[in-house]
Order: C-alpha cells, then structure tokens, then sequence
C-alpha cells in the first residue's frame, strides 16, 4: 500500500504557557492518503491551526510520531518540507507596493537555487499557479488593492508556486461572501484534476465540507475523530461537539443537509420587551 | 501543467535593466558628489589637481605639480572624509533596510535596539577616561579608545539586548523592540550622568555624540570599511529570507525559512556595519530611517533591489549632508541630516496619508 501523504500517530503539542504548557493536541492521530481531500472542523480553539502548522513542520509535536510522505517530517529540511507542504493561512500581511506576480513569485523561494533572479522553472510554475488559481489578469495588479477575494486566490497562486504536494487551508472562507466560499470551493475540486493535491481544509460550514471533502475530521478534545465521509456529516456528533441545536433537511437537489435549528424569538415577542420601533 | 509558450512573459522581481539603472544613476552622482567634497571647501583645489594627487598616491604616477598643503588637504583631510561619508551612509542605509524588514515597523532606524545607546557610553566612557585616570590609554593600529568602545559597546548592547528579548518559542518582535528601548533608556541615563560629571571634557562629548565626519583617517576607514562591506554582502545574499519575512514571520517559515536563525543571523550583521559606522562618525540620525523608506516607495520592497539601492543612495545622502555641513560653516552633520531628514519624512508622511485618502 502507497504511503499516506500525511500520518500523525498519537501527537501531542501546545504552547508555553504561565505555568507550564497549555496543550492543544493530546494524542491525535490522523492518516491522509495521497490525493484526499479533507475537511478539518472543530470549535474555536480546538487546535485546527495547531495541527496545520505540525503538518507543516513549523511547530514541533512534544509527543507523537509526525511524517510526511512516508517520512519522519523532521527528516527532511525546511525549505525541503516548503517545497512538499503549502500553506494558505488565516492571515497573511501583504506587503504593501508589490505587484500579485512578484508576490506569487515569493512562492519559488523555497525552490531558489540561484544567487539572484529567478529561472524558467520559476516563471513557468508562477504562470502556472496564477493561471490555475484563476488569477492570471491579477498578474500585474498591487497586491495590496485587491479585494478579499482576488486577495485569496492570489495567495492561494503562491501556495500553488510552491507545487506542493499537500496543501493546507486554514479558514480559507473565512471573510468571503457566499458565492465566493462556493467559487473557493470548486477552485480547490479543480486544482485536484489538475495537480496531484492532497488537501486538508479547515472550515467552519459544515455542508461545504460535507459537499466538497472526501472525509471530514472533528477536532474535539485534543484528538481527532471522524465526523463522515463524502456528502454526510454526523448530525448527533456535531451537534455535541458545537453545542448547538441542528436539524437535517433535504435541499433542493435532494442531499442532505445540516441546518442551524434556532427558532426565530421574534416571532413571539414577550410582552414586557421594548417595542423595536422606538 | 506548464504555461503555454505563447504567455507573455511575467515580471518576478526587479528587471535587470531598471536596477542597473537605479544603481548605475546612484554610482554616477556618488562619484560626482564625491568630486566635488574632495575639491570644495575653504581652500579650493582643482579637480585636475585632485585626480592627479590620488593617482599619484595610488599608483605613484605622474609628476608632482601641486603645492604640499594641496596634497594634506585632499589625501589626509578630505578624501577620508568623504569616503567615510560613503561608508557609514552605506552601512546606515543597508541596516536600516534590514532593521525595517525584520521588525516590520517602518519606524525601525539602525539605532532602534540599542546600537546608539551603547556606542554613546562606550564613546563617552572613553572620552573621559583619560580625565579619570592618572595615566592616559594608548590607542590600538590607529584606532582611539573612542573608536573602539564606541564600537563594542554598539554591538554589544544590540547581543545583550536580544539576550534579554530571547524567550523560549523564539524572540518576539514587540518584546526586541521594548527590551532594546528599555536598555537603550538605561544607557542613556549613564549617558546623561558621565556628562554631568565631566566638566571641561563636556564639549567634546556632546561634539561626539551629534555626529561628525571630521575625525575620518585612514586607520579608522581599514577599521570600518571591511566590516562593513562584509556585512553587506552577508546581508544581501539573505534577501529571499528577507523577502519572506515581508510577509510575516508565520508565513516566512511556511516558505521554508528558518525564522528565529534568520533574525538572529540578520539582527547581528546589521548591528555590526551599524556598530563600524558609528566607531567612525558618532551616531547620525535620519539617514538609515529615510533612505530605506522612500526607497522602498519609489522601487518597491523587493531586497534585490532595496538593499543595493540603500547602500549607494546611503552613501550619497550622507555624503551630501557632510558637504552642506561642512560649507555651512562646520555644522555637525548629524544636526543637518535631522534638519533636512525630518521634514522631508513628515512630508512624506502627510503625502501618504493624502494619497490613500
């Protein structure tokens, strides 16, 4: 059997702390077969970004055997794990004055070999990743003047000049309108048939990650537990992990889907409440 | 998966030919500007004259027709000079480029963690020593007790600095910038109390402290330049880890950088031709602050360009600012680069604010 793109065994990490350390991941394990592609849910806090950054090898487990592509992760360098692992982050500073192809170009430099400049192979896999993030008429704009969703798929063209092989997206809908979370969404379907991605993709709405995710995970307790596989989340999981009513219902397509079930309180004001109009 | 041939090509960092010509325009008016510190002056010298002493010096051609005191003026008195201009506003330039990038403040000077506080005490420490002690203290190759100590304690306080700002997962940039103030502050009240306490010698500490060329010499130019050329050049081959730490240190090590080990790296080079610049000047403010930025503004923030650029138009600010302090009578210079710097950098500022609305 191939080896998995990303395999965690019983990974424990945190923070320091006052006091000592405070504990995020607490035995996780986790296995993301090549190709894959999976959404990672949990509450605030629940150490999403924590076991991103463990995959991307820029924080250490304190316990716990982390490996990429069949390897120990701590075997390969860092620019060596940059060239395998690409990172598009919650947040990320634009530097004001750069122009979106040298900005993708930022991607290459864990590929940089040359003293100065960059060589074909760079500008071919920045044509590439902007043409493939949909961003290609951006190339000569100020990244700084974008919108916040030319901005995404700008920074995903640098996570794409990279040429990972595994991906990661921490809240990449995060600040996106409706139609540009779904526009998102389809991109990263896209980028699979085109480039061999292994994906891992936090995200808070649930439907999407039932609809586009191979498999979704639940981070709950420090550890990771399956929440469903491709089109279905685990209502009554879910439901204990956020704490929250849901309800399935059938869209119009006829696949289920998960609601937010909070009946509307204005429909049966109390009678001592201050009337909304004064 | 690869573009197709017919994609026009797409810029990935500053042409060859732009660069050439923002540097190449920055070497043709350094070497003017440095004519014409060599040549203007109280007592005029030709520049024929000029040329020739050097060559003459250099290479030992040409028959001697200038008058002695000619060849005081330009070998021993003035070339000196200007070539430390060149140097110290290089070494400040490029410093504060790298400052700018590695604390992500646009405020961050050469001096910002501690390089000017430490130098001052070693400087003034030195200046009074031989009126502290019965016996004086000899120099070492041509370099003053001022020099050295001015140096030491420049680099010094920047290591002792990011010591203090050190902690476990890495050195935070807001904890370098409090430690480096906090530190600074107190070397500055041992500053403020050594002048208290030095009588007559009191003139020749505020002179060191506001910045001056006038005491470049050759031994001091064999001190500084190397260091300072060498941390250049250590520093420059560093731009793709300064280039990604445009964009944060988080995503600076997802790229690959080895984050904490890049700042330390470029923390101390920085510190050093910042350290080598002040054994030779005394502290000059504005320069290492503005260059960097407007440069920045003008041709974006990509290092490959940035740094070079900072260099040369470093040394030309700098070299400049000496000439008008020395034909305005002999004005420090760090007084003059503060009174023309400053108004510039607060219409520059208002410009931005105007510009983004």
């Amino acid at each position: 059997m191939a080896d998995p793109a990303v395999e965690l065994i019983g990974v424990s990490a945190g923070y320091p702390a006052v006091g000592g350390r405070r504990r995020v991941l607490d035995g996780a394990s986790l296995r993301v077969d090549a190709g894959e592609m999976v959404a990672l849910l949990g509450t605030n806090g629940s150490g999403k970004t924590t076991l991103l950054r463990i995959v991307a090898g820029t924080l250490r487990a304190t316990a716990g055997e982390v490996r990429l592509l069949g390897r120990p992760i701590h075997d390969w360098s860092r620019p060596e794990i940059a060239r395998r692992v690409a990172v598009l982050p919650q947040t990320t500073d634009v530097p004001a004055g750069m122009r979106v192809a040298e900005l993708v170009a930022l991607g290459r430099i864990p590929h940089g070999r040359s003293w100065f400049g960059a060589d074909a192979g760079d500008a071919d896999a920045v044509a590439a990743a902007l043409r493939d993030a949909d961003a290609t008429e951006l190339a000569d704009r100020r990244a700084d003047e974008l919108s916040g969703g030319e901005r995404q798929r700008v920074l995903l063209a640098m996570a794409l000049a990279q040429e990972p092989r595994v991906l990661l997206l921490d809240e990449p809908t995060l600040h996106l309108d409706l139609a540009h979370q779904v526009a998102l969404v389809r991109m990263l379907e896209r980028l699979r048939a085109m480039r061999p991605l292994t994906v891992i993709a936090v995200l808070h709405d649930l439907n999407l990650a039932a609809a586009f995710a191979d498999r979704s995970l639940l981070l709950h307790d420090g550890r990771v537990v399956a929440a469903g596989g491709a089109g279905r989340i685990d209502a009554a999981l879910a439901q204990r992990t956020f704490g929250v009513p849901l309800a399935e219902a059938t869209a119009a397509d006829g696949s289920r889907v998960l609601a937010l079930a909070i009946a509307n309180r204005r429909e049966s004001p109390k009678k001592n409440e201050p009337n909304a109009d004064c | 998966m690869r573009a197709a041939a017919a994609a026009p090509p797409i810029a990935l960092g500053p042409s060859l030919g732009r660069s050439s010509l923002v540097l190449g325009t920055g070497v043709v008016l350094l070497i003017v500007i440095g004519a014409v510190g060599v040549t203007l002056g109280t007592s005029g010298v030709a520049l024929g004259d000029a040329v020739a002493i050097v060559m003459h010096r250099l290479l030992g051609i040409g028959p001697v027709s200038w008058p002695a005191s000619s060849e005081t003026i330009v070998w021993d008195l003035r070339l000196p000079r200007v070539l430390a201009g060149m140097l110290v506003g290089a070494g400040l330039g490029c410093a504060g480029t790298v400052f700018q990038a590695l604390l992500r403040n646009p405020m961050a000077d050469p001096y910002i963690i501690g390089t000017a506080a430490g130098a001052s005490l070693g400087a003034v420490a030195a200046l009074l020593v031989p009126a502290l002690l019965p016996f004086a203290v000899g120099g070492w190759m041509g370099l003053g007790l001022v020099q050295i100590l001015a140096f030491a304690g420049g680099l010094g306080t920047v290591l002792v600095v990011y010591a203090v700002a050190r902690g476990q997962g890495g050195t935070p940039v807001v904890t370098l910038l409090l430690a480096g103030y906090a530190i600074s502050s107190l070397l500055a009240a041992g500053v403020a109390m050594l002048m208290f306490v030095s009588g007559d010698r009191l003139a020749a500490v505020v002179s060191w402290l506001l910045g001056s060329l006038g005491g470049a010499s050759w031994p001091r130019l064999a001190f500084a330049g190397p260091l300072i050329v060498v941390s250049f050049a250590l520093m420059v081959v560093r731009w793709r880890g300064l280039n990604a730490l445009l964009l944060g240190e988080q995503q600076a090590a997802f790229l690959g950088l080895e984050v904490e080990r890049e700042k330390r790296i470029l923390t101390a080079l920085a510190a050093l031709a910042t350290s080598a610049g002040v054994a030779v000047s005394g502290t000059i403010g504005f320069v290492g602050l503005v260059v960097p930025h407007l440069l920045r503004l003008a041709f974006g923030p990509d290092h490959r360009l940035l740094l070079p650029a900072s260099m040369v138009y470093g040394a030309v600010l700098l070299v400049l600012a000496d000439l008008g302090a020395r034909l305005l009578g002999g004005i420090p210079v760090g007084v003059l680069t503060a009174l023309i710097g400053a108004p510039f950098f607060l219409w520059l500022l208002r410009r931005s604010l105007v510009l983004r609305g």
